[in-house]
């Protein structure tokens, strides 16, 4: 069993309780204008450019059969129209200056990665698949779920919701935690931000609190889309309603995402404003009980 | 309210403001002035010219406990002070020019258990064999003496100090002295008084001995006292954050009357404390005094005395929360031994059980059992052997063969040092009646002050430095272990695996630090993953070089008397060694700062904490019993982290589970993030907490890390 991945982090503190590892699907059916990976858009395999380490050497260009890489005056341009993501480009670039990000790998082969660190699992650590979007990859995504449980590590997922009923409701018992992304509550500004309608999202949290399932709520806020006190306050109501939703984590704009586009040769979107310490108070009053660290 | 600590997450405020006050001066160096030149020396004695060399160093500490000045604070609750300027440069004051001993730890538990009474006694007690044995135990009962002349001197001045504003503590002090150091203490003041007596007289007279096992040593008076009701913990601590307070009585000393010594701000005198592990039965030592010392250093962020905790796979969840909590304040104050590899270690060395279970550190981390160990060790630099190798005139043809020529280069350098460490404690004569050659031992500067509290001294007949202790040690503390590692692996991979050029090209391009080769040596760096990434082919050829490094000195002929373990370390000198080394194979240049201890080469970890970790933990340390030591550095802003103190848990947890031996953990200052911007190879995986999300800083803009550093300054 094989899936698409653009990263294993390891030593995560933030997605989940405790010391986790992160495995992180690509491909996303949302396209939020504030992504923080949108390397994780795509499912297939890019190219990302860090044009600071570039040595303007040639080699890229030497060994690309496509002829994204060029260097008219001396100077390395990237193109990555006709890129087929072979990545033969990063394999030979000296400087690390291209990598490919998107991986095909079997689960197996991410489950030895993560068993590298099962020792930091315990005390309530374990592993999150997020991304992306992990249920974009169902089978994979069972797949590894499986084999961890196997090891009776802790299991999170992270996910948009925006998935078939049929496929959550057969991850469901290999789940110990759902980090769910609940970006907006009113329908058409989701619509408008994120490219998608956000009913079935929300019905499928209905869905999964019946379940009994343990959910925590999170929620990119974003200055001027979703984070006046009233879009806060529908939240606030929302996880009031379902019973085994333990909280709302809050995720703040920032613009990192901006400088990965710019990697990826996409053309950055314009940006958000980062929220203050202020505001991020303001975030936590809102919240109140909800509100998790 | 003073700042005391002002990265504390959380204000912790249990001591009293008198207390608080009083270690504000002590740290700010404000009574440095204090710091005297002693104005006595030993030619002002008219001693007979036959007296032996320990008995004179005993008259000598006769003189400074008569003629040393006196500080004494009213405010103060412990009594004793140290002021002489030499002591704090590592000698003996009032013997110019003859250095005094550190790197060692006395046995104060059992001094202070015997009282000056009981000590003198049993020095009665012994049968002296022969006139040396004679001298030296007389010399012994001399430092007696100047103890009980000292003590008496402190005892007249509190009295003349009794209208002063705080009559209730020097009625105390008075009272306490009344009984110790002379006799066993009856209570927790009186022990504690009684150590701090002990330790400050041999530090008068120039040593700097470690502290040893306190909450074993001082616990089970501090326990009796609770359970009884004659002390609550709040004056408990009141106390330890006293003998805390003065032990930095040094404080900016070295940079006021040296100033080529860029100095601290704290009294870094290698004067350590170990806290915890098991006791002779087998069980865990956690009591009242173990919590009061992190609880000290919590408030008062003193880190000299540098503080080790030995931990186990029974240490309860409480301690080593307490550990988190106070490592999370940054510094790096409190590390940890893993007790159970270090107690391996030490048994495969030979060391008798009821011995093991005692162990405790010198200066730094080098393994050793108090009051009963002569220590020494030899620091040098394993890359600088390694490139011995490689820039010889003839290139070897495999890695085989240059790997060979390493452990050659090795061994002779092992060799040497041996001779070397020989030469130290035997010299050579000719026997009168034979001929023959003989190998005499030598007593190369008698010590008698702190012989006194080396029962092994006392009991042998012999000083400190003629193999008196039960033990003699020198270890070979290796630095540059992880750079040898990656050159060899580097090398191995790039020149006979992939034929990327020949070893001759390479070596002439090292020798030349890349020049005019970046894009090769960018390869070099970037295309192999190194020691430090949980990498199994890096790890294992660093387990190789770890392993025949250890085989080499364990099998390095015996010298009588001596041991010679072996360790890893660089104690800070990768500094020192950085401009006598060459441009490394794995894309580093000539001079640069390489691997510190057993951590991994800044810049060549691309991975997580917890790889590092493993990395580490794959190395079989029952070769190095010395010492190995391991420096993880997590970002400041972790501290923000609600659950950061279990993460810190689990993580000593792992660092248990998967044997490893010594970890120190700092958090990141502004100072590192600085560098960290000009130099982002060198870290590439810090990790920085920012507001609700966490991000590579090497990855941010220059503008966010400005913004960052310009935080984290403000933090501090
Ligand atoms: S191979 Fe790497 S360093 Fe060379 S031109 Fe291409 S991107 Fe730049």
């Amino acid at each position: 069993m094989t899936g698409v991945i653009f990263d294993i982090a390891r030593f995560a503190l933030t997605d989940g309780p405790g010391i986790r590892s992160v495995v992180f699907f690509k491909g996303c059916p949302l396209r939020c204008q504030w992504c923080h990976n949108p390397e994780s858009h795509s499912i297939k395999p890019e190219i990302m450019f860090f044009k600071e380490k570039c040595l303007n050497c040639g080699l890229c260009e030497k060994y690309c059969a496509c002829g994204c890489h060029t260097l008219a005056s001396r100077i390395h341009q990237f193109t990555p129209n006709p890129c087929k993501g072979c990545g033969q480009c990063a394999k030979v670039c000296p400087t690390k200056a291209l990598t490919v990000s998107g991986q095909t790998v079997t689960a197996e082969n991410v489950i030895d990665t993560l068993e590298k660190d099962s020792a930091y699992y315990n005390n309530g650590g374990g592993i999150t698949l997020s991304g992306g979007e992990p249920l974009f990859q169902p089978k994979f995504s069972i797949a590894l779920l499986k084999l961890a449980k196997e090891k009776n590590w802790h299991t999170a997922v992270e996910t948009c919701g925006y998935a078939n009923w049929d496929i959550i409701r057969q991850i469901l018992p290999l789940v110990d935690l759902w980090l769910y992304d609940v970006k907006c509550i009113a329908p058409d500004k989701h619509l408008a931000f994120t490219g998608v309608d956000n009913s079935i999202i929300l019905e499928n949290l209905h869905k999964l609190n019946e379940t009994g399932a343990v959910i925590e709520l999170r929620t990119p806020l974003i200055h001027g889309v979703n984070d006046d006190d009233h879009d806060i306050l529908q939240l606030v109501e929302l996880a009031g309603k379902l019973c085994n939703v333990t909280g709302i984590h809050p995720e703040p704009y920032h613009p990192f995402g901006q400088d990965k586009l710019i990697r990826l040769c996409h053309s950055p979107q314009p940006p958000f404003p980062v929220a203050d310490d202020n505001e991020l108070k303001r975030y936590q009053n809102i919240l109140g009980n909800f509100y998790l660290a | 309210m003073i700042e005391l600590n002002p990265l504390e997450r959380k204000n912790v405020n249990r001591l009293s403001d008198k207390t608080r006050t009083l270690a504000t001066q002590y740290l700010s160096g404000q009574f440095r002035k204090e710091l005297q030149m002693p104005d006595f020396s030993i030619d002002d004695l008219d001693l007979p010219d036959n007296i032996s060399p320990i008995e004179r160093h005993a008259m000598m500490a006769i003189l400074i406990a008569q003629k040393s000045p006196l500080i004494f604070r009213p405010e103060e609750k412990i009594a004793g002070s140290a002021p002489l300027i030499p002591a704090m440069m590592h000698q003996v004051p009032g013997m110019k020019g003859r250095y005094s001993i550190s790197h060692t730890t006395a046995d104060f538990g059992d001094a202070i258990r015997k009282g000056l009474s009981g000590l003198e006694r049993e020095l009665h007690n012994y049968s002296n064999e022969t006139q040396e044995e004679a001298n030296f135990r007389n010399a012994l009962l001399q430092v007696i003496t100047a103890m009980r002349i000292w003590v008496a001197r402190y005892v007249d001045l509190c009295r003349r100090h009794s209208d002063s504003p705080n009559p209730e503590n020097i009625k105390s002090i008075l009272k306490t002295l009344q009984n110790v150091p002379e006799n066993p203490p009856s209570d927790f003041r009186e022990a504690l008084q009684s150590f701090w007596l002990f330790f400050e007289f041999q530090r008068l007279c120039g040593n700097w001995s470690g502290l040893g096992r306190f909450d074993q040593i001082l616990g089970p008076y501090l326990e009796n006292d609770l359970q009884t009701g004659k002390i609550q913990l709040d004056e408990a601590r009141e106390l330890i954050a006293h003998f805390w307070i003065k032990g930095t009585e040094w404080c900016y000393g070295l940079r006021k009357y040296n100033p080529g010594e860029p100095g601290s701000g704290d009294a870094q005198h290698y004067q350590n404390i170990i806290l915890s592990g098991i006791d002779e039965n087998g069980l865990n030592i956690e009591n009242a005094a173990t919590y009061l010392v992190l609880d000290v250093i919590e408030e008062l962020h003193i880190s000299d005395y540098p503080v080790a905790v030995r931990i186990n796979r029974q240490t309860s969840q409480k301690l080593l929360r307490r550990i988190a909590d106070v490592q999370l304040l940054g510094g790096g104050i409190v590390s940890i031994y893993n007790e159970d590899v270090v107690m391996n270690g030490l048994r495969q060395m030979g060391f008798p059980e009821k011995e093991i279970v005692n162990f405790t550190n010198d200066g730094c981390w080098e393994v050793i059992f108090p009051g009963k160990t002569a220590f020494s060790y030899t620091p040098f630099d394993l890359l600088q052997v390694f490139q011995h190798a490689l820039f010889s005139p003839n290139i070897p043809e495999s890695f085989d063969e240059l790997y060979q020529r390493y452990l050659e280069c090795l061994r002779q350098y092992v060799k040497d040092w041996r001779q070397t460490v020989f030469n130290r404690h035997y010299a050579e004569s000719t026997d009168p009646v034979t001929g023959k050659k003989v190998f005499k031992h030598f007593d190369p500067a008698p010590e008698a002050v702190l012989s006194l509290v080396m029962p092994s001294c006392r009991q042998s007949g012999r000083p400190y430095y003629n193999l008196g202790t039960s033990y003699t040690i020198n270890a070979l503390h290796a630095g540059g272990l992880p750079d040898v590692a990656n050159s060899l692996l580097a090398i191995k991979k790039k020149i006979f695996e992939e034929h990327r050029l020949p070893l001759s090209e390479l070596v002439k391009i090292l020798k030349d630090n890349w020049n005019g080769n970046e894009l090769l040596r960018q390869e070099f760096a970037n295309s192999i993953l190194y020691y430090g990434n949980d990498d199994d082919e890096a790890d294992a050829m660093t387990k190789t070089a770890f392993d025949d490094y250890a085989e080499i000195v364990a099998a390095s002929e015996p010298i009588p008397g001596v041991l010679t373990p072996a360790g890893i370390s660089t104690f800070g000198r990768e500094i020192e060694f950085a401009p006598y080394r060459k441009a490394t194979a794995f894309g580093k240049y000539a001079g640069e700062y390489l691997a510190p201890n057993m951590s991994p080469t800044p810049g060549t970890e691309k991975n997580a904490l917890t790889a590092v970790l493993n990395s580490y933990c794959k190395m079989d340390f029952s070769g190095t019993p010395n010492g190995c030591p391991l420096d993880l550095r997590l970002s400041a802003g972790m501290r923000k982290l609600p659950n950061a103190p279990d993460i810190l848990v689990t993580l000593f947890k792992a660092f248990l589970e998967q044997g490893g031996f010594y970890l120190q953990l700092d958090t990141v200052d502004a100072a590192t993030l600085r560098e960290a911007q000009k130099d982002p190879d060198r870290f590439p995986n810090l990790v920085v907490r920012i507001s609700g999300w966490s991000a590579r800083f090497a990855s941010l803009s220059k503008e966010w890390q400005d913004m960052i550093i310009n935080r984290t300054e403000l933090e501090a």
